[in-house]
């Protein structure tokens, strides 16, 4: 039974990778935009249901109690990281529910997305979720969730950038993307913690710790959870509301932001902890109710409601499993999804069911919210929806914060560049001697951390194109990968380190004065560009070698070394992730217009 | 000072484009501003002012060389017409000029048009005044919207909420710009420097009016008097959506259902110009100092494109007498090539279609003789004209005429589920007649349907609050699912079984139109005679059948916020089914054809007339208050028989769907399709259009059209000296068949400055337009999805009249002299007496002739389109 168990969980995870790579080679082969069409049609149909058929066999077994309930694979992989998927009713259950929203909402967009120009870029990060929804939903270790957690962010945030041609989507993208990479940070942070302090590399084992680790690693845990389902900080769900409307259902609606919630309450259904932690989070997660009510009843437009309004009650989900209403939240999470997908993919018909409820009643109704008018005053109210009208300016502000910080809407000079890249690198530079002198013991931390983070703070605030960001994160990758290996041998790795620099400067040197003019005129295709994308992605973030080495070598690091070294590295890794994705998107933005 | 402003807001309103709520979409020309200049200066100044493409790229335009929509005989015709008038050339230079014409521009060699002969040209460039934002962006790579707007943008859709939001902006009755004063003249410590800098300025303006504030922020700003026009137009233009809202508004006061909102256009100006002026004073003085130097700014546009400068000036090395071609590549400028290759292409077609309506004529077309077995009136929409055929096809005494769609009744209507009276007539008349449905029994189930509607209701705001949000989750967040699945695996077994639940409850219901009676709702004896003679006499109805179908249209889908787009738009976008069935009962009624018998329409008794309407998205057809009698059977299962050929017909033209379908097939998808939430193209609408044709059916009987024409019936021989009735066609035919026309013209040109862009990402706002994603201006004119298939000809007009009169009629009626003689549509005349087709040129008609023309013949009408995706050649149906 274990072997059937194994293939059909291994199916389901790699099903979704094998039908993207299927799209992607579609969209580079040179086959006809209808026969590929008619391709993803049957892979589909065809696919969703055998998906479909698989999951609620595999749940009825479950049920059944025919199945056990873990299975590991990490014999298979030959990695020292143990991965163990749960197989247990309610996670299978979860898995029959994600395919049912993932089957119906792929045949929609096959009709709905019909001739469009990015046909093909929709379906290869919609079955990239796919995977990364099974990983999430089943994983009981460390690793394989982390895997799972990127590539839910990276696929919903292309997906928001959908319409590259267009400023607004793009730009968008990359805010929601940066707070998706603090959510990853803080994730990997509460990781690391669990993981130093206990060497604990599964979800499960943790009802067994003491109370004082655990409760850094739930609070981190739960804020990195909060991020991603769209209300913390600030409330920034309806940013994310560019792409076509399916996947604004699928991800937003549904599930990118219910299923993380399914670790929260996974989590805290065995967790004790201190209760400063538990009514901390119950305090902000109010205060999110709060203003996301208030938003909700002033939003005018039907996407932004809805998007307010999920975040209100997955917010209220959230409480229900810190108060222990854990059955309860379960139940609750899995209408609410479908509640919500059901809303969003009916959207564009607001004005018409709105006149169609109007007429069936013969006639307007009466307005609403007044009755709040008897008890609220007048100058009250109008204070309460000018707040709720600069949405609170927390919104605003952090937006801008970031778009400085990714260099968006400013033009941030070269020279204005390096004085950031190197103030930097001094501050981390005298933490590192701050923490020399505390600890009193001559180890390279922190101070390894300065050439990679200048490197990739350039890669970020530089908009280099093509191949000189490329360069730039390789650099910055290898000098992080050289803390990893060369973490003894501080010689060599100062080395290293005075090497890089050398080629980074002569790197600059050759982009900024005359190159020979093939080089200047040769510019990428789109596809060339694509796998170019692909490949830096790859490199840089995860699955790639970037964090195998990070999850391999770092964590283990991090417990005979420091662990602020490898939180450190990890921040690195994802400003590199950040300066790919911002380079390929914003690529086709001013491409554009510089044409025009 | 201020007069200035007035003047220059003036001019501002006059050049903006408008567009209503969706819910009133109308059909207009997206240039109407500019319709006093001929089309192709309107182009060349659009083009400029708008700063969006008026024509195809000369690459395309090559293509349909290659596939056969331009020949190349039509081509040199037009180039010699356009050298001719510019100038005088030899032969040698024509040559030269068709050479330039064929080969594609070419951007491998840009490096040769900066030298030889025609280096000169490359300076050849219009210029455009433009202000701070170009300045800006220019000189520091900042786009002042995208700091902006995200301001603007929430407050306008909060404050022009038509009832989206639970809690409406409190106390907006006080104005747009007094509400923009109070909501962001206080700053918090989170503002940033701009909107500081805008309570500040707010602070300062307090106790002045719309007027004087852009007067002021226009001092401050430091601008020539000269300039206030362009600039104000230039701000008003990157707000364009909000801004044709409000002149919509202001034009037609009745599409805002809400009392309270105050729509304004200064004020609105007002708004924009202190926000820009924030955000300016908000820069650091040396930025300012810069800015102020550089503003206005003068931005040079090239007349010739390097690629075409690289190529000719490679051809015209080849050339011997070098001199004697540069005055050719002169004259013509990108702008001019691209005019006469466009004219090519629309010639080709024009000739096509002249040819075989002149050819049908010569061989084919009689008119009928035999008894009349059925008569069907439909509207002149472009989409009726295949159904007509096939509902012609099923015998030799069915006749179909067309009419404007709302029958001339000039109403406001209210039907037992419509919530407000909507006006069903033409968007320029004030309907005073107010015609409510009234319910003769089941009464209980009206009461249900109101318990329906309160709970629909109730789920709409439960997703905007707390505790009834929660409830409606738990109640109906299973249920969804199940519908949603059904809807998404099959939308047309969905649709049935909506259909079923609504038959079921609606079996018992039995309604009536209430048009006398009251005093305030009456239609008196003399003004339905009037009615229907005009119906009458406009189509040339003399010989009556047994049974006479009135069809109005509409077009009923999900998911779609641009429905009431895909509507009758001589019901100014509303379906027109009350108005064919008013139209009917008035002309069954024994009172009314006793007077019209004094008028001179003998209306047989045993005629009965049926009202009905038909759905040209799901080409369902409905009848009302059928007589139970044989006839009208037997016509109700012809006309339906006819629609789903049409569906068939309809559906080649869907990618999606197999070709080797038939017609029941098609019928069933069509209905699906229009109950699909996953469909953005329900129907592709007036897609295609490109003819009008004014005259006898008969003429045009046997042609195969292909869905481009709207058909209206006039009968020639009926009407006075004076032509009164071609007048009254002509005046409503002529502004909204060309205004259709013209906006799916320049939607297709240039879809993300005059269209909407993809439908996909769209969002809904305010219950008035759409925006892209998360926040967007509102997107006029149609989407992509609307007129990918589009093939953007002008409308070319024939009308069936004696030539005299035509021209009588030109001299006379001032909105068509515009469109015909500046170019906008073209005119025919075929004149019936003596056979000679005229075409308007210039200034006037002259007589062409093509009957030499090759024409195409089809042997059925299922062979003229079956298997074909593309658009099919025009041709004759031999029977």
């Amino acid at each position: 039974m274990e072997s059937t168990l194994k293939f059909l969980i291994a199916y389901l995870i790699l099903s979704g990778f094998l039908k993207s790579s299927a799209t992607m080679l579609f969209y580079f082969s040179n086959w006809s935009a209808k026969a590929g069409e008619r391709f993803i049609q049957y892979l589909v149909n065809l696919g969703g249901t055998f998906e479909l058929f698989i999951v609620l066999t595999a749940t009825v077994a479950s049920v059944t109690k025919i199945f056990p309930r873990q299975i590991s694979f990490g014999d298979l992989l030959n990695i020292d990281f143990a991965i163990i998927f749960n197989t247990d009713p309610t996670s299978l259950t979860y898995i029959l529910v994600s395919f049912i929203v993932i089957a119906l909402v792929g045949r929609f967009s096959c009709f709905y997305l019909h001739k469009d120009s990015h046909y093909y870029k929709f379906f290869a990060l919609f079955y990239i979720f796919q995977s990364a929804m099974v990983l999430l939903i089943l994983s009981d270790s460390f690793v394989s969730y982390f895997v799972g957690w990127e590539l839910l962010g990276i696929s919903s945030v292309l997906l928001i950038s959908f319409y590259s041609e267009r400023k607004g989507p793009v730009h968008n993208s990359l805010r929601v993307f940066t707070l998706y990479k603090i959510s990853d940070i803080l994730l990997f942070g509460g990781f690391a913690v669990a993981f130093s302090q206990s060497h604990f590399q599964l979800f499960s084992q943790f009802p067994q710790a003491g109370i004082e680790p655990f409760s850094v690693y739930m609070l981190l845990t739960s804020l990195a959870i909060m991020i991603k389902m769209g209300g913390f900080p600030v409330i920034w769900l309806p940013r994310a509301m560019e792409g076509p409307t399916p996947s604004t259902a699928v991800f937003y609606g549904a599930l990118a932001t219910h299923i993380p919630l399914l670790l929260f309450i996974n989590l805290w259904s065995g967790a004790v902890v201190l209760n400063w932690v538990r009514y901390g989070l119950m305090g902000l997660l109010l205060l999110i109710i709060l203003m996301a009510t208030v938003l909700v009843r002033i939003s005018t437009d039907a996407k932004n409601m809805l998007a307010n309004a999920t975040v209100k009650h997955i917010a209220i989900i959230s409480i229900e499993a810190l108060l222990g209403l854990f059955t309860l939240a379960y139940v609750h999470l899995i209408i609410h999804c479908f509640y919500r997908l059901f809303q969003f993919i009916r959207t564009p018909s607001l004005i018409y069911e709105y006149h169609e409820a109007e007429g069936l009643n013969g006639g307007s109704f009466s307005e609403t919210g007044t009755h709040y008018n008897r008890f609220l005053p007048l100058s009250f109210r109008k204070s309460l929806y000018r707040l709720a009208l600069n949405e609170f300016y927390l919104m605003p502000k952090l937006s801008r914060i970031i778009d400085v910080l990714m260099g968006l809407t400013n033009r941030i000079s070269r020279k204005k560049i390096i004085q950031i890249s190197f103030f930097n690198g001094g501050l981390l530079f005298i933490l590192a001697l701050l923490q020399l002198y505390d600890i009193e013991q001559l180890h390279p931390t922190l101070f390894l951390l300065i050439p990679p983070w200048i490197f990739a703070l350039i890669a970020l605030l530089y908009n280099f194109r093509d191949w000189r960001n490329i360069s730039v994160v390789l650099l910055s990758v290898t000098s992080l990968s050289s803390i990893i290996f060369y973490v003894d041998e501080f010689i060599s790795l100062l080395a290293l380190t005075l090497m890089q620099l050398t080629l980074f400067s002569l790197l600059v040197a050759i982009f900024n004065f005359k190159a020979p003019s093939f080089l200047l005129t040769h510019s990428f295709t789109k596809k060339q560009k694509v796998l170019l994308f692909i490949f830096s992605l790859w490199l840089v973030g995860v699955p790639g070698p970037g964090t195998y080495y990070l999850f391999e070598k770092s964590i283990h690091l991090s417990i005979e070394k420091d662990l602020y070294l490898a939180i450190g590295a990890f921040i690195i890794l994802s400003i590199n992730t950040l300066s790919v994705v911002k380079n390929y998107s914003l690529d086709e933005v001013h491409f554009r217009r510089n044409n025009v | 000072m201020s007069s200035d402003v007035a003047e220059a807001l003036r001019n501002v309103r006059k050049l903006l484009p408008t567009q209503g709520p969706l819910e009133f979409f109308v059909h207009h020309n997206t240039f109407h501003e500019l319709e006093a200049l001929s089309f192709k200066d309107a182009l060349y100044k659009g083009e400029l002012a708008y700063e969006g493409a008026t024509l195809k790229s000369i690459t395309e335009y090559q293509k349909c060389l290659t596939t056969g929509q331009i020949s190349e005989g039509t081509l040199k015709q037009k180039i010699n017409d356009f050298l001719k008038e510019s100038g005088t050339f030899d032969s040698d230079q024509l040559e030269f000029a068709y050479k330039i014409f064929l080969e594609p521009p070419d951007s491998n060699f840009i490096e040769f048009a900066l030298c030889g002969e025609l280096q000169p040209l490359k300076s050849y460039t219009r210029s455009k005044t433009k202000f701070f934002a170009r300045a800006m962006e220019n000189q520091y790579r900042i786009n002042i919207d995208e700091i902006i707007s995200p301001l603007l943008f929430r407050f306008f859709s909060s404050y022009f909420d038509q009832g989206v939001s639970y809690w409406k902006m409190p106390q907006r009755e006080v104005g747009l710009l007094e509400s923009f004063k109070y909501y962001y003249g206080q700053s918090s410590f989170l503002s940033n420097k701009w909107e500081r800098e805008l309570s500040r300025l707010i602070k300062k303006t307090a106790q002045a009016g719309p007027l004087s504030i852009i007067s002021f922020c226009l001092e401050a700003l430091k601008l020539d008097h000269e300039c206030y026009e362009s600039y104000l137009f230039e701000l008003c233009f990157r707000y364009k959506g909000w801004g044709g809202l409000i002149l919509s508004f202001e034009k037609h006061p009745e599409w805002n259902k809400k009392p309270d909102i105050v729509a304004d256009f200064e004020s609105f100006t007002a708004v924009l110009l202190l926000a820009e002026c924030a955000y300016l004073k908000s820069l650091s003085p040396k930025k300012q100092f810069e800015l102020d130097k550089l503003v206005p700014l003068q931005v040079q546009i090239p007349l010739f494109s390097d690629a075409f400068l690289a190529s000719a000036n490679i051809s015209i090395c080849q050339k011997e007498n070098r001199e004697k071609y540069k005055p050719v590549v002169e004259i013509l400028t990108d702008f001019n090539r691209s005019f006469i290759w466009h004219q090519a292409y629309e010639e080709n077609f024009y000739q096509e279609f002249l040819s075989l309506f002149q050819k049908n004529l010569e061989t084919t077309a009689r008119k009928p003789e035999c008894p009349p077995q059925l008569q069907v009136l439909c509207c002149l929409d472009d989409r009726e004209e295949s159904f007509r055929r096939y509902i012609e096809e099923q015998g030799e005494g069915v006749e179909t005429f067309g009419v404007a769609g709302h029958f001339g009744l000039d109403i406001r209507y209210k039907g037992i589920f419509s919530g407000h009276f909507r006006s069903l007539c033409p968007d320029i008349v004030k309907p005073t007649k107010y015609i409510t449905e009234e319910l003769l029994n089941g009464e209980s189930i009206k009461r249900l349907y109101g318990l329906w509607a309160d709970f629909l209701w109730l789920q709409t705001l439960g997703s905007k609050t707390l505790v009834r949000g929660l409830f409606f989750q738990f109640l109906t967040g299973v249920t969804a699912i199940f519908s949603l699945s059904l809807s998404i695996i099959s939308p047309y077994s969905a649709s049935q079984v909506r259909k079923y639940f609504k038959q079921k409850m609606d079996n018992n219901l039995r309604t009536r139109l209430v048009y006398e009676g009251s005093r305030d709702i009456d239609i008196g004896l003399h003004e339905m005679v009037m009615y229907g003679s005009n119906v009458l006499k406009t189509v040339g109805l003399e010989r009556f059948a047994p049974v006479v179908v009135i069809l109005g249209h509409g077009s009923h889908s999900l998911n779609n916020p641009h429905e009431s787009a895909y509507n009758c738009g001589a019901c100014g976008g509303g379906r027109g089914a009350p108005n064919a069935r008013l139209m009917s009962e008035i002309l069954n009624r024994k009172d009314v054809r006793q007077n019209l018998k004094k008028l001179g329409y003998y209306i047989p008794d045993n005629t009965v007339f049926v009202g009905g309407y038909h759905n040209t998205c799901s080409d369902e057809v409905l009848m009302f208050d059928t007589p139970e009698r044989e006839d009208v059977k037997v016509a109700v299962s012809m006309i339906r028989k006819a629609a789903q050929r049409d569906a068939l017909e309809r559906c080649r033209k869907y990618e999606d769907v197999p070709l080797t379908i038939d017609s029941k097939q098609a019928y069933q998808h069509c209905l699906g399709r229009s109950n699909d939430y996953m469909q953005p193209r329900p129907e592709y609408n007036h897609a295609t259009n490109a003819l009008c044709i004014v005259g006898p059916r008969w003429m045009s009987r046997d042609l195969f059209l292909d869905r481009r024409a709207f058909l209206t019936s006039y009968e020639p021989s009926q009407d006075n000296d004076k032509a009164d009735t071609l007048r009254a066609i002509l005046s409503a035919v002529g502004p909204v068949c060309s205004g259709i026309n013209l906006e799916y013209y320049f939607s297709y040109m240039d879809n993300k400055v005059y269209g909407c862009g993809s439908k996909l990402p769209h969002n809904v706002t305010s219950l008035v337009g759409v925006m892209n994603g998360y926040q967007s201006d509102l997107l006029l004119g149609l989407s992509s999805q609307m007129v990918e298939i589009h093939d953007p000809y002008r409308l070319m007009l024939l009308v069936v009249c004696e030539k005299h009169k035509v021209e009588a009629l030109l001299e006379e009626m001032e909105s068509l002299k515009i469109l015909v003689k500046n170019n906008w549509i073209h005119l025919s005349v075929f004149d019936p007496k003596n056979q000679n087709l005229y075409r308007y040129i210039k200034s006037g008609l002259c007589k062409q002739d093509f009957t030499d023309h090759p024409t195409f013949e089809y042997p059925s009408q299922l062979a003229s389109f079956f298997g074909r995706r593309e658009a099919c050649r025009l041709g004759i149906v031999r029977k």
